[in-house]
């Protein structure tokens, strides 16, 4: 049976050794209110990942620069996040734990034509959940904003355009922005093609993102404090061995960045 | 039986299927009703039925947050809820079945609404509550709304209403005033009319039919509020439910909502 099949099971996973994995970054390089920042070029541990250096989408994994290391599973096991204690001081933010999927950069944000991306298509250790997109920018944007829109194939091998989703002006190395689904999307097989509407001044260098979320995880203002997550709450997700995991910070009113912390349990079940 | 029967039947459905939703802050006002359905975010802009007669709402509906395809007589159920809010408020979770637009918000006549077949989740309208909603602010002059429904027990001819002036002068659009029902009804099942009364402007008011599912209550600013299985119940979500926010914040702004909620998928018990 696949998974945990009672609750003495899980417990005897979580108290296995060696299941653990524990992450502390530096602060990301941009930002905004309300805004998401990635720490994936981020120093610290994991080691700072960098822009993926291809326009074709690549599909990262465990091995990528930047991905955090976990212990893999045993043979015809599968690892799942069991625990979750995530924080990086101050309050009024959440923390995002999330699988990338799929990744690209090379974009110019001063073009206005059609810029192909293609290359891989998402792994399916994606496949069980729901994806989200977004537009990363690894060098920043020029002054005039401009609206983008990734053409994609989504879970039923439709082509598909994303509603057009706006670029500030001057947006910085670090941010993600959040690129809507065309409705009743879930997943995001592969990427397309980009098209931005205006010259942004200054090319830039951006790519799009393709993540699943494992966990959000909050700092409450009162305590200043992470909460630990145990893996009911969290709902136990897959991590296979090929998972790329990094993390980003979703801003709340305050844009001030902080460093990211923690420390990620990983039991492991039967795969099948 | 239950579909959990215990702790192990719970942790047997593991993993979960997570999926997250996002409203950026918008225009409110304090300690009231707002929806969030038109707030940008994601998912989007929800849909605008176009009509008095409305449409019914499903997980397709733009708009909609995101839910799984159940298949092999399993049903969603909600495992778990984070949700952070950028200042203190209350956030509600609804499904939202039908909805229509297109009311004036000038008229002492009943306009005729006529609502559409409700989904098979409706369950007959029991449970449904009903509620106003503003599209398009009207004149200065409050309101007291009214709308003639049918209870899926006591029948047609039923009047759900407000209290005198319940519906300010220029009530902001996303505005969302429930209706009190009539005697001990508890549903709808229908919508035949709806009476608005004079505000001076036309503006544009639609109906929607929605029931609650779950409540997030976050009374510290830029907190985060985490409901494990034990908080949510494992209230169980339809599968075609259209899964959308409502709430109530301190201040004259929705402020920044983020939600994640983790499924699990179980075969009734």
């Amino acid at each position: 049976m696949a998974g945990f099949p009672t609750l003495a099971a899980l417990h005897e996973a979580l108290a296995k050794p060696g299941i653990r994995a524990l992450a502390s970054k530096g602060v990301p390089p941009t930002g905004v209110a309300f805004g998401v920042s990635s720490y994936w070029t981020a120093s610290g541990t994991p080691a700072a990942g960098a822009a993926p250096g291809s326009t074709a989408a690549v599909a990262p994994t465990r091995s990528t620069p930047g991905a955090l290391p976990f212990p893999l599973a045993s043979p015809g096991k599968v690892r799942h996040l069991g625990r979750a204690l995530f924080g990086g001081g101050g309050s009024g933010y959440t923390h995002a734990v999330f699988d990338r999927l799929l990744h690209s950069d090379g974009l110019s944000a001063n073009s206005t034509g059609v810029q192909p991306i293609g290359g891989a298509s998402a792994p399916t250790r994606g496949a069980f959940d729901a994806h989200e997109l977004y537009f990363e920018l690894y060098s920043p944007v020029g002054a005039t904003p401009f609206n983008g829109a990734l053409t994609y194939v989504n879970q039923d091998d439709q082509a598909r355009t994303t509603p057009a989703f706006a670029v500030p002006a001057s947006a910085g190395a670090g941010r993600m922005i959040h690129v809507p689904l065309a409705p009743g999307d879930w997943q995001v097989k592969s990427f397309v093609s980009h098209q931005g509407d205006a010259p942004s001044g200054l090319a830039g260098n951006g790519g799009y993102t393709l993540v699943r979320r494992l966990a959000m995880v909050g700092a409450d203002r009162s305590i200043s404090r992470p909460v630990p997550l145990d893996a009911i709450f969290l709902g136990a997700p897959k991590v296979p061995d090929d998972s790329c995991l990094f993390f980003a910070l979703e801003f709340g009113a305050s844009g001030s960045t902080l460093a990211a912390l923690g420390a990620l349990w990983f039991p492991e079940a039967d795969a099948a | 039986m239950s579909t959990f029967p215990d702790v192990n039947a719970l942790v047997a459905a593991l993993p979960a299927r997570g999926a997250y939703v996002e409203k950026d802050s918008i225009a409110s006002v304090a300690n009231v009703h707002m929806t969030l359905w038109r707030a940008p975010g994601r998912p989007g802009l929800g849909e605008k039925p176009g009509s008095a007669a409305g449409l019914a709402c499903s997980r397709l509906t733009q708009g909609a947050g995101p839910l799984f395809p159940v298949s092999g007589g399993k049903r969603n159920h909600c495992l778990s809820l984070t949700a952070f809010l950028s200042q203190p408020g209350t956030v509600q979770v609804v499904d939202r079945v039908w909805h229509s637009d297109s009311l004036s918000l000038n008229a002492n006549a009943p306009q005729a609404v006529n609502s559409v077949a409700l989904p098979a989740r409706a369950g007959g309208g029991t449970g449904l509550e009903l509620a106003l909603e503003i599209w398009t602010p009207g004149g200065v002059t409050a309101l007291s709304p009214s709308a003639s429904y049918t209870d899926p027990v006591s029948g047609a001819g039923r009047t759900a209403t407000m209290a005198a002036g319940a519906v300010p002068g220029s009530a902001i659009a996303g505005r969302f005033f429930p209706f009190t029902l009539q005697g001990t009804d508890r549903g709808v099942s229908s919508v035949q009319t709806c009476t608005t009364g004079l505000s001076g402007v036309a503006g544009e008011g639609g109906l929607v039919l929605y029931r609650p599912l779950f409540e997030l209550v976050l009374p510290s600013s830029t907190s985060t509020a985490y409901n494990g299985f034990s908080e949510t119940g494992l209230f169980e979500i339809p599968d075609d439910a259209c899964l959308a926010l409502l709430d109530l914040t301190a201040t004259a702004t929705s402020g920044k909502v983020r939600v994640e909620y983790k499924l699990v998928q179980a075969v009734p018990g």
